[in-house]
């Protein structure tokens, strides 16, 4: 059989851009010569928003309030670390049932947040289906943040630098059990079915490896990094509130690609489960704030001083880096965001030498959240 | 061939579905929720701390109209809808609880102006 | 490795300012001309996850402060190097050689917010701000709210007279 020659050598850039049903507030430009992706190249910036200068002019009460802002898909995991690095700098230790409310509802975030991220991955490789009933199913975890925090999605700094800003209310330990067992065990049974699906196991099996060595240069954290094979974890190795009361495994897949990515998110989500569970079975009455935190004070003192500190949210490794001088308002604030090491430089690495029709599956297999990114 | 997949979807055609048809039926919004404002004038002392908390500038202190200034010469809170983020700040450090949140939610208006809560409404004056 | 340990071999090699803060942070200040050597010998002790690099603006003193927050896998510890630059002129090699992507990209961003030049970095061009005229918008001469007023703002519209007030 014949083959065709080309006259000429030719390439074309194709931007996988920000008004695209396929992707967030982000785009890509891509480097492409028939199907084959010959450079790609990140192009951030649509939601840069400025936190780091606007928590400068405000105290940190209304600093835990801006603070839910930085990520709509988790807004608790950074209200938690910023209340965090607060208390470090002022030196205060909140009451034991404060610290058990805190990982409750950090881990509720987390359950929510990856059933986002398979509904987004669903929507990107076509399974319409996948992204309406994981939608459905975050509801149900939605109604309880409604009855505890008071909104549905943005808590308004419901963890503040002291402890929580109100106490859970009476029956709500029958409530989230019987929404665990009932509507989110079936929702992971859903998703394990479909990481068996050969249409997906062809899709992302092999597709977007990244081994080891490349992954701690390139600065991945969390489940992309414990794809790759290493079991590290913030809440094992550099234990945060109460969790080094509680029994649980860290999942970690061995190849790297995008299916194993995937696989760590279903398991992660069952061990949440049972981290909740188990912290509903222990927590002790007492108070719920700190006792000097508890009327608002807007001339209050921060001590002159420095702290780091670090959470594992559901992307990722999260910091928040703060510096006060002996004023009420903060020196300098500095976030971490996870998805700015996956959004940058892994995409850049594993987008070349693939085809475009990969791009979608590489894309959400990374979890990526544009919020966080631009900050 | 594995078909689970297309089990649970058969499963679904005879289901109940998730959602609900609003505005026909809607949820039951439960207490503590964060919507709209109320404001007692006879309880406030003008004391302009739920402007200050105020994380983006929504209250701000004015004078009632020229009729009523005998009764309230001091300056009360005017609170602008479309800067509020619902965070009851306000509700939280007012010393004599004159704003309360209430669950009224539903707040959409055709008229861009409406949204500016001012601090004396003519009908409180009946009394 | 436990963290008086790590302290002794730093300070067997090199005279810096050391201090533990509390269990697995430990903070390091450095002078501007040993970076690159204290650097390169944290690495090979097993520090091989930087966690971000941040730049601190102290308009009294005129200088700039940098702080390199590395973490170990291996000995589960958190260092944080700072050093500190002449504000006028800005100029410290970069740590791309040592640490890799990682490094590069917080360094361009640390570049188009403060205006830091970094020696040895292969790209620094603007990240998140498009046609940008004005001076690096996060040093703290630069006051936004008073840039926003002039630009955006009109006194006399009834609803934006609140951003002229001078309160919090």
């Amino acid at each position: 059989m014949e083959t065709l020659t080309p006259l000429y050598d030719t390439y074309y850039n194709l931007y996988f851009g920000p008004a695209h049903c396929g992707s967030g507030n982000f785009g890509v430009k891509l480097r492409v010569r028939g199907e084959k992706i010959i450079d790609a190249r990140a192009d951030p910036g649509y939601l840069h928003r400025g936190f780091e200068k606007l928590m400068e002019y405000r105290v940190p009460i209304q600093n835990a309030v801006l603070s839910d802002r930085l990520c709509v898909l988790e807004p608790l995991s950074w209200n938690l670390v910023h209340a965090e690095a607060v208390e470090e700098i002022m030196g205060i230790e909140i009451p034991e049932r404060a610290s058990y409310i805190r990982v409750i509802m950090a881990e509720l975030t987390r359950i929510q947040s990856h059933l986002i991220w398979f509904a987004a991955f669903s929507m990107g490789t076509g399974f319409d289906a996948g992204f309406k009933l994981a939608i459905g199913y975050r509801d149900y975890i939605l109604d309880i943040f409604e009855r505890i925090t008071g909104a549905r999605v943005y808590p308004a700094g419901y963890i503040c630098p002291g402890g929580v800003r109100r106490d859970i209310p009476e029956n709500i330990s029958r409530k989230i059990l019987d929404t665990l067992d009932y509507r989110e065990e079936e929702m992971i049974e859903l998703f394990h079915d479909l990481l068996y699906n050969p249409i997906i196991i062809e899709r992302t099996r092999g597709v977007g490896v990244l081994k080891l060595k490349d992954a701690v240069r390139l600065g991945a954290t969390g489940p992309v990094l414990r794809a790759c094979g290493l079991k590290a974890d913030v809440r094992k190795d550099d234990p945060y509130e109460v969790y080094g009361e509680f029994d649980f495994e860290i999942p970690t897949g061995r190849k790297g690609d995008a299916l194993s990515r995937l696989k760590v998110g279903v398991e992660e989500m069952k061990e949440s489960v049972n981290i909740v569970k188990q912290a509903l079975e222990k927590m002790p009455p007492g108070d719920y704030i700190h006792p000097n935190l508890k009327r608002i004070n807007l001339w209050k003192k921060m001590p002159p001083g420095e702290s780091y500190a670090r959470i594992e949210a559901a992307r990722g490794e999260a910091c928040c880096y703060m510096v006060s001088d002996g004023h009420p308002q903060p020196y300098r604030v500095k976030f971490r965001g996870p998805s700015f090491l996956h959004m940058i430089p892994v995409l850049e690495f594993l987008l070349k030498g693939t085809e475009v029709a990969d791009v979608p599956a590489i894309y959400w297999s990374l979890n990526p959240c544009p919020a966080d990114m631009d900050r | 061939m594995e078909m689970g997949i297309v089990d649970r979807m058969l499963k679904n055609l005879i289901k109940k579905p998730i959602t609900v048809r609003f505005p026909w039926e809607s949820i039951e919004i439960p207490e503590g929720y964060r919507g709209e404002h109320v404001f007692d004038i006879n309880k406030c002392i003008s004391c302009s701390l739920c402007a200050r908390v105020c994380p983006n500038r929504a209250i701000e202190m004015v004078e009632v109209p020229e009729e009523y200034r005998d009764r309230y010469p001091k300056r009360y809170p005017k609170i602008d809808l479309g800067k509020c983020c619902f965070c009851a700040l306000c509700q939280d450090i007012c010393p004599k609880g004159a704003i309360q949140l209430t669950k009224n939610v539903y707040l959409s208006v055709f008229d861009k102006n409406a949204v500016v809560k001012a601090p004396l409404k003519k009908e409180e004056l009946k009394t | 490795m436990e963290e008086n340990e790590l302290l002794e071999k730093i300070l067997a090699n090199f005279t810096v300012d050391a201090r533990v803060q509390r269990k697995r942070r430990v903070w390091l200040s450095v002078d501007k001309d040993n970076l690159l050597g204290i650097c390169n010998f944290v690495k090979q002790l097993g520090f091989d996850h930087l966690s971000a690099i941040s730049v601190t603006d102290w308009l009294n003193e005129g200088k700039f402060e940098l702080t390199y927050h590395v973490w170990s896998y291996t000995h589960k510890i958190l260092l944080t190097i700072k050093t500190k630059i002449p504000r006028d002129t800005p100029l410290i090699p970069s740590v791309f050689p040592i640490w890799g992507e990682s490094a590069q990209i917080h360094e361009r961003e640390m570049h188009e917010m403060f205006g830091v030049k970094f020696g040895g970095n292969p790209d620094l061009s603007p990240l998140f701000l498009e046609d940008w005229e004005g001076p690096p918008p996060f040093r703290k001469d630069f006051d936004t709210r008073k840039y926003v007023c002039e630009k955006y703002y009109r006194e006399e519209d009834e609803r934006e007279r609140v951003y002229f007030l001078s309160k919090m």
